[in-house]
């Protein structure tokens, strides 16, 4: 009843309603665009780092990120898998091997970082690599390596090439082997291309001397984007701290963490210089349409209307085109993601922040934190915008308010 | 860490010692003359060519291995290294060094490979010793001036203590440094580098005087870096000096035959 | 004229809640504006400021091939006579430098380490961390045994003034060459790589150790105006022919380019977005006050005003409104943003430390306002005009009332 009388009342007035909620669609439009804007990249970067090198979590043993030591090793790999996936279903899991050293063709040696990993671990969700030449190390016999493509044109290597790797082993001696190049890939990691040697993790344990031993577990949530508090916690209570330690991606790379953190933050800022503006417009209009009615209202209330009532209405008439406002905003933002699709993300593209590459275009979406954002500033606009004249004007006494002009 | 002693300075230096006219040791005298006993030292840590066998023990705070290796020398600039006995994958492993610059051969690969100016500052065969190390060697005659400071007791010796301060033109990193020498054979029995603030930096200690040849001689040395529970020691356990050594021993050919 | 602006003057507050929101509308926009142009402002300077903080140059003249591997054999001969040559627009600085990598090691270590061989006297207007020592003196002319290293640097291999540190490189000719120096100087630099890896020696000193005569690396041009690198880049570039490579920062580092276009971009798209909603806002809020007015319009024109004169009522009143709003909008922007000029009113990421590396260049985490008061009468003229514009519309609408018609809407 109220909601049907409210509904009329604004369209009574169409140009006055129009007014108010082309401000807002504007402005909300706006908003929606920015924030999904910005979510999207964020989430595509992350996106990156968990289906890249780094994942969601990443289980080793104790004291190896501050000091990763080649003889710091997590010492039996299947039981850990086993306790891990237990305590995190869904979640992915890939053992790995990480070492330096050496690495030499017939032209030239340079130092690389040496990758062991389980080809059959790897499932849709690890973009660790893409082969761009020749093969991967899926199929491939032992003693096969797939090589990063800086590394490769550095060093002279096409598939077929041999490599030989040196280096320290977990038992000190110096390990040296020579490997088939099966393959050229690409990283999205500029330094990682520069410098890794894959080779399939049994390969790699015989290298290092590790046994079956193991440097990391990487932990691939079913959302690359998901946070990761909760399963850091699942998987810390699960596995024995004294032995073993677990860290979340933004634990190891900081500084992409704070990279974020400085984007959302400076985009808070112009968010909310956006967000004041279009309030402002809002408001204003909102309240003087209130405002001048106040002669309506007093009328209202001389015929016997009550005041809740009165202020209900007016309430409602505000949320019903705040709410008209916020439908068109986020269409219109909406139409407009769509309409540019993906952006060339510039200022980063190419870029290496803590090991990671920042994707060259980003797909925009739709982002449910900017309808989230959008909702709650048109409610708060609306409400706001005619509470205050709303409730000045149901205060009035119908004689006073009848003689306003 | 560690730099400038050079390995190669000691594996190639103290074979000298049976070998050429050593000047001789000025034996309880009551003040020698320091630029002859440093000439002798250095001397003696820059032979002519050696075959020798050694044994080398790697210490870390949690661990300790060793290796056992035959190591052919000319001079100052040409020294070939090979692992006798070593963890397996190591055995046949050689290191050739021709004035400046190193390779290794790695008998797993079977293939030869130069080391990277970038690698120079790593641990060669995860020692105390750095590559580079291995490539460069200081004169103790010409990059340093020598001062002898008085008569100590130095590990059950009577020893010389003398002070050697880096000439101004020299590309020492080290602010000072001291040796030891025995007094009675002029071999030196202790050798500590001094950093900037005077601080020790790295001892090197001999050991285990033996009879080779005619004279005595150190058959021992240790490496102690200043990171605590780190040493090298390295021992000899057969040197013959003044051999002809064929220059193609040296040559990287002989190196990528892996033998 | 005069009895006209008084009239709408006194018609202003005598419904002062009305006029209140209508200069807000205006004046709280201006401020918005003002402040949103000095915090892009103060992020792309810091950027800029950010290609001298790194000692890089807005134009970099190198012998051809150098930049593929900077080797020091490929260095070009007589660089001052190049240097001499160059036509440079009024207010540039150019200097040369020997670029080379090295062995660093003291007592305590060894660190892979990037040499730059520089002429103190040219150097110190080139790179912003050159004056910046912390510890000990700059680099002084003719000093070619001393050198002046980074604060991370110093601390990696424990070196005090008057260390030692030996550089050993690959010569020119192929050798392996060393030197010894003493440190003179710490200098401290935001960013990481540089106070962690760079080594500052005289010119001399420097060719000497990779044994380059009087042959330098690269020659570094720093100008007033950037926006002219890519300009100057290719005058300099045909100027000299094919045995030099001569790039702008731009090309030297895309990265930056493509952020300072992005951002001027998205300055440009979001501050025009800005203006545009500044611009609703006032037009609405006018309409609105016009419309809700229009009976009072009829009343007066019923009683004989003519219609010109309402018109120009209201135009008045539009008048007092934009320069009454502007006055405070502009004077609160000025404000804050000169305020913000010299206090850090945005700081990004806490716990980054005071800068972190990115795209080759530092970023500062905290980013200060930049106040440039032409830009901001800029905005204050176009919010003027805005709004007087937007006074027009409705003044317009009232010549077209019906006094009947008016009297019977609302």
């Amino acid at each position: 009843m109220l909601l049907t009388l409210a509904w009329r009342n604004i369209w009574r007035n169409h140009r006055r309603t129009i007014l108010t909620v082309s401000a807002l669609t504007a402005g909300i439009a706006a908003i929606v665009f920015l924030d999904s804007y910005r979510e999207s990249t964020f989430k595509q970067m992350i996106g990156v780092v968990t289906t890249g090198l780094v994942g969601n979590l990443q289980v080793h043993g104790a004291g190896y990120q501050d000091n990763p030591d080649i003889s710091t090793v997590i010492p039996n790999p299947a039981q850990t898998m086993a306790k891990l996936q237990k305590a995190l279903p869904g979640a992915h899991l890939e053992e790995r091997v990480v070492g330096y050293g050496l690495g030499g063709s017939a032209r030239d040696s340079d130092a690389v970082m040496i990758l062991g990993i389980d080809p059959a671990q790897q499932d849709a969700r690890s973009r660790l690599f893409k082969v761009v030449a020749g093969m991967g190390l899926g199929s491939a016999p032992a003693h096969r390596a797939v090589v990063g493509a800086g590394l490769a044109s550095r060093l002279g290597l096409r598939p077929g090439s041999e490599l030989v790797l040196l280096g320290e082993a977990a038992d000190r001696s110096m390990a040296n082997d020579r490997y088939m190049v099966s393959g050229i890939a690409k990283t999205g990691s500029g330094d990682l291309d520069d410098s890794a040697v894959f080779l399939q993790l049994k390969d790699a344990q015989s290298f290092f001397a590790l046994g079956g031993a193991i440097h990391e577990i990487l932990v691939r949530l079913e959302d690359p984007g998901a946070a990761s508090a909760g399963p850091l916690a699942a998987a810390r209570a699960a596995l024995d701290s004294k032995s073993l330690e677990v860290l979340s991606w933004s634990q190891m790379l900081p500084e992409l963490k704070g990279m974020i953190q400085q984007k959302r933050n400076g985009q808070y800022g112009m968010d909310f210089v956006v967000f004041l503006i279009v309030a402002l417009g809002v408001l204003n209009t909102m309240s003087m349409s209130t405002f001048e009615r106040t002669r309506e209202f007093g009328v209202m209330a001389s015929l016997g209307t009550r005041r809740r009532r009165i202020l209900g209405l007016v309430v409602t008439e505000s949320l019903l085109q705040g709410l008209i406002g916020l439908v068109i905003g986020v269409a219109l933002a909406a139409a407009v993601l769509h309409a540019v699709g993906s952006i060339d993300f510039g200022s980063m593209a190419g870029q290496d922040i803590g090991g990671v590459r920042i994707p060259s275009t980003v797909t925009l979406s739709l982002q449910a934190r900017a309808i989230g954002d959008a909702f709650s500033t048109a409610f708060f606009i609306a409400l706001v915008g005619a509470l205050w004249p709303a409730y000045k004007a149901s205060r009035l006494a119908p004689a006073e308010a009848t003689r306003v002009v | 860490m560690r730099s400038l002693v050079t390995f190669a300075a000691l594996i190639v230096a103290l074979p000298a010692l049976g070998a050429g006219p050593l000047p001789s040791c000025p034996s309880g005298a009551g003040k020698p003359d320091v630029a002859a006993l440093v000439e002798r030292t250095q001397h003696l840590l820059e032979g002519t060519s050696s075959v020798a066998t050694m044994t080398m023990q790697i210490r870390g705070p949690t661990w300790s291995r060793h290796l056992k290796m035959k190591v052919w020398t000319k001079g100052r600039d040409y020294a070939l290294v090979r692992v006798l006995e070593g963890s397996p994958r190591e055995t046949g492993m050689m290191t050739l060094k021709r004035e400046r610059q190193l390779w290794d051969y790695l008998p797993l690969a079977g293939r030869v490979m130069k080391l990277p100016s970038a690698m120079m500052g790593d641990s060669w065969m995860g020692s105390d010793f750095t590559n580079d190390d291995l490539v460069k060697g200081s004169s103790l005659v010409d990059d340093f001036t020598a001062k002898l400071t008085g008569a100590v007791q130095a590990d059950g010796h009577q020893a010389w203590r003398i002070v050697l301060a880096p000439k101004p033109s020299s590309t020492v990193v080290w602010s000072r440094i001291e040796l030891d020498l025995d007094r009675t054979t002029c071999l030196p029995v202790e050798q500590r580098f001094y950093d900037d603030e005077g601080k020790i930096a790295r001892t090197l200690r001999y050991s285990d005087f033996r009879k080779i040849g005619a004279r005595d001689f150190p058959t021992t040395f240790t490496v102690l870096p200043s990171e605590k529970g780190h040493s090298t020691t390295v021992t000899y356990d057969e040197i013959v000096f003044d051999v002809p050594i064929a220059d193609e021993t040296f040559s990287l050919q002989r190196l990528q035959r892996g033998r | 004229m005069r009895r006209l602006l008084a009239m709408a003057w006194h018609d202003l507050w005598r419904r002062p809640r009305r006029t209140l929101i209508n200069m807000s509308a205006v004046g709280v926009g201006l401020f918005l504006v003002i402040l949103y142009s000095s915090l892009m402002a103060g992020f792309m300077g810091s950027a800029k400021d950010d290609l001298d903080d790194t000692g890089m140059g807005h134009v970099e003249i190198s012998a051809h091939g150098w930049r593929a591997r900077e080797e020091p054999s490929k260095a070009m001969t007589d660089p001052q006579a190049l240097m001499a040559r160059l036509a440079l627009p009024p207010g540039s600085q150019v200097g040369a430098r020997v670029v080379g990598r090295a062995l660093g090691s003291s007592a305590h270590g060894n660190q892979g380490v990037e040499v730059d061989g520089v002429d103190p006297k040219a150097e110190g207007e080139l790179s912003a961390y050159f004056n910046d020592v912390r510890q000990g003196k700059r680099l002084a002319p003719g000093d070619d045994k001393g050198v002046v290293i980074g604060e991370k640097l110093a601390k990696k291999l424990k070196l005090g003034l008057d260390g030692r540190l030996r550089l050993m490189v690959q010569r020119a000719d192929g050798e392996m060459g060393a030197g010894l120096y003493r440190v003179r100087g710490i200098f401290h630099s935001i960013s990481p790589a540089i106070s962690g890896e760079r080594v500052l020696l005289t010119m001399p000193a420097s060719q000497a150790l990779y044994g380059l005569g009087d042959q330098a690396s690269v020659v570094i041009v720093q100008l007033s105006h950037p926006e002219q690198a890519d300009d100057l880049a290719e005058r300099i570039g045909s100027a000299l022919g094919p045995s030099f490579d001569v790039v702008s920062y731009g090309r030297l580092l895309p990265e930056l380019k493509k952020m300072e276009s992005l951002i001027s971009v998205m300055q440009l798209g979001i501050a025009l977005f800005v203006y545009f909603l500044v611009g609703l806002g006032i037009l609405n809020t006018t309409l609105m006050s016009v419309m809700e007015r229009t009976r009072e319009f009829g009343v007066m024109m019923a009683l004989g005003t003519r219609s010109r004169r309402i018109v120009a009522l209201v135009f008045g009143e539009a008048f007092w409104i934009a320069t009454l709003s502007v006055a405070v909008g502009l004077t609160a922007g000025l404000l804050v943003s000169w305020f913000g000029q010299t206090h850090v009113l945005v700081d990004f990421g806490k716990g980054l430390g005071e800068g972190f590396d990115f795209a080759g260049t530092t970023m500062r985490t905290a980013v200060k306002l930049k106040l440039s008061v032409p830009a901001a009468i800029q905005a204050s003229v176009l919010v003027y005009a805005l709004a007087l514009v937007v006074g027009i519309y409705p003044a317009w609408r009232v010549t077209r009332l019906q006094p009947a018609q008016a009297l019977r809407a609302a």
